[in-house]
């Protein structure tokens, strides 16, 4: 296990290394002389542009600027944004608390729809309960999340006289307005999230449901209950905890979309805004970042692996 | 005597019999298949028209017409009218054109690079596996969305990037689908026959790998048409996919049409009616191929 750990945590340092090294290179292939058109694009004059020059680092030799950049990254400094002067890192910080909670209701929301989705369909196999579960699932998968957070905002001020509340506050300061402000994305994110999940449990359950030890299991008189609850479902934790960490880019993703139809000051806006800004070092930082949540979700899910089945955890 | 009739016969025969047989075969299909083939029918539907937008289109999808704004659903205008006046249901037309475009040119390019170079590592094995291993899972780190609305905002936003940019968000998840495939059929017992009597490695992986691995990539190639939709429509969403005024499913949705939307709610309705349509097509096509070529999963998800 401690090995096995080691070797995982390694190869995600690598991976993350690799992918600052591709980030600043294609920042650095960018066609034309970047700062010409920067320049052009958002009116600077010709200090900013030198001062431009020096920060993006077009001046020194590609692997002196990537190690300086790589240094103070280490240290969580991103640099400054260019339109707004401000620190990356802090920013990034400031913001990250309304991804993260976005996320974690919409999977959340998304669990408690398809945990008794999955287990009915799959225990009813192949008959209406478990038709009308995939439908849900195959119509959830279908629908694209900024359609219906539109259809929402649109049909629910037309009906209701609703708009979402402006004005962001944090879930700390104001835990009320917050949530007043977050469930309804989170409501929508967790429907369309729950797609992919219902069916992943389903086959999970259904596989686990063909085993020997579940014949077992049931020759040996335990009730429904206890198959389900100590056999079945517990085996099909694996398979639904990879594809939440599988989910987790879709999530990012889709993130940035809620956060910006109903007006959530995340890490999605602000790379949208670094993007209508031009602004190479936020987003450069923010695709490093994005790039690292992955990452470390998906060596959570990994190390998780260990504690849930015994059986990884001794052969690794 | 009797045999060169029935031979004759049959010579004749044969043109009206093998169609026959092929309606008979459709017959089955779709007796045994009903909603895969519906739902065919529907993309069909939607690929035609978007398709043949030019011939179908009941008014030029750029004609601005200012006293028919903002209309709701009509005989003259069937999906109703934008804030400029343009006919909707013209522009949904185009707007699949771009989308379908854009979706299946992507896919196709990024699946054909992805298969190469995953059939080529499961193949091989060794070092350059290990290192395509490596470029994968940094591929996978980033979301699809932002990988490409972070390279359009910058290397600019035309049509040809835009495939090229999807493509690159595709390739991830199509190697380590063809790689597994390719791993799967190399222990097969005539792939260690066709090293026995001298094959060389590229011929290997070419006449006999490539061939027993395509039913996983052409699943998930069909998976990846509905992912491709959906990343183009949100990209155009966000305004760095098609430009206006091209019609494109996901603009028709975004920032400008919004704040005409309360006044005229239809117009949040049709283009993401089209990009569901489509995408739920594909979806199900490629769960119906999946079991058709595994039955094994039939029914499983």
């Amino acid at each position: 296990m401690r090995g096995y750990l080691v070797r995982r945590l390694l190869l995600a340092v690598l991976t993350l290394f690799g992918i600052s090294l591709i980030v600043a290179g294609v920042m650095r292939t960018l066609p034309g002389d970047v700062v010409d058109v920067l320049a052009a694009e958002a009116f600077y004059d010709d200090r900013e542009k030198e001062r431009l020059r020096e920060e993006l680092g077009l001046e020194a030799p590609f692997f002196e600027y990537f190690g300086k950049w790589l240094a103070d990254a280490v240290q969580g400094d991103f640099g400054k944004a260019l339109r707004t002067q401000r620190s990356v890192g802090s920013d990034l910080v400031n913001r990250i608390d309304v991804t993260i909670e976005l996320a974690f209701l919409g999977i959340l929301i998304a669990t408690l729809i398809s945990v008794p989705l999955g287990i009915v369909a799959a225990l009813q196999r192949s008959r209406w309960p478990d038709y009308t579960a995939r439908s849900i699932a195959v119509f959830a998968l279908a629908i694209p999340g900024f359609w219906l957070a539109t259809l929402a905002i649109v049909f629910g001020a037309k009906w209701f006289r609703w708009s979402p509340p402006l004005g962001y506050q944090p879930i700390w300061e104001a835990p009320l307005t917050n949530l007043q402000q977050m469930w309804l994305p989170a409501l929508l994110f967790g429907l369309i999230l729950a797609g992919v999940q219902t069916r992943i449990l389903r086959t999970a359950l259904l596989d686990v449901l063909r085993q020997d030890y579940m014949l077992t299991a049931r020759a040996k008189g335990l009730s429904r209950v206890m198959l389900l609850r100590r056999h079945a479902l517990r085996n099909s934790l694996i398979p639904f905890i990879t594809v939440i960490g599988v989910q987790f880019p879709v999530v990012l993703g889709g993130s940035v979309v809620f956060e910006l139809i109903f007006a959530l000051p995340g890490i999605g806006i602000y790379l949208l805004d670094g993007i209508a800004n031009r602004d190479y070092i936020v987003v450069q930082a923010v695709n490093v970042w994005i790039a690292a949540a992955v990452i470390l979700t998906n060596l959570i899910v990994d190390v998780s692996y260990g504690f849930l089945d015994p059986r990884i955890r001794v052969s690794s | 005597m009797a045999s060169s009739t029935h031979a004759s016969a049959s010579v004749a025969e044969s043109p009206a019999l093998s169609a026959r047989r092929a309606g008979a075969v459709l017959v089955r299909v779709v007796r045994r298949y009903p909603f895969p083939c519906l739902v065919t029918l529907v993309l069909v539907l939607i690929g035609a028209g978007s398709g043949l937008a030019d011939f179908i289109a009941p008014y030029d999808p750029n004609a601005i017409n200012p006293t028919d704004r903002l209309q709701g659903p009509n005989s003259t205008y069937w999906m109703g009218t934008d804030a400029l006046g343009r006919d909707v249901f013209t522009r949904v037309l185009y707007g699949g054109r771009a989308s379908l475009g854009v979706s299946v040119t992507s896919v196709a390019l990024g699946v054909v690079v992805a298969t190469a170079i995953g059939l080529v590592s499961g193949a091989l094995s060794g070092w350059f596996d290990v290192l395509v291993q490596r470029i994968v899972d940094m591929l996978m780190a980033f979301p699809g969305l932002i990988i490409v609305i972070s390279l359009t905002a910058f290397f600019g936003t035309s049509v040809s990037l835009l495939v090229v940019v999807i493509a690159i968000a595709l390739l991830g998840g199509g190697i380590r689908i063809s790689r597994a495939a390719a791993i799967q059929v190399s222990s097969q017992p005539y792939i260690e026959a066709a090293r026995t009597i001298g094959a060389t490695t590229p011929r290997i992986i070419v006449r006999h790998i490539l061939p027993n691995a395509l039913p996983p990539i052409m699943v998930i190639a069909t998976a990846y048409l509905g992912v491709a939709i959906l990343i183009e429509a949100s990209v155009s969403f966000l305004g760095y996919g098609i430009q206006p005024p091209a019609a494109s499913w996901g603009f028709m949705l975004g920032a400008e049409a919004r704040i005409h939307m309360i006044e005229q709610p239809w117009l949040s309705v049709w283009p993401g009616l089209a990009i569901f349509l489509t995408v739920f097509s594909f979806n199900i096509i490629g769960d119906a191929l999946r079991d058709a070529f595994d039955p094994r999963l039939r029914g499983s998800s």
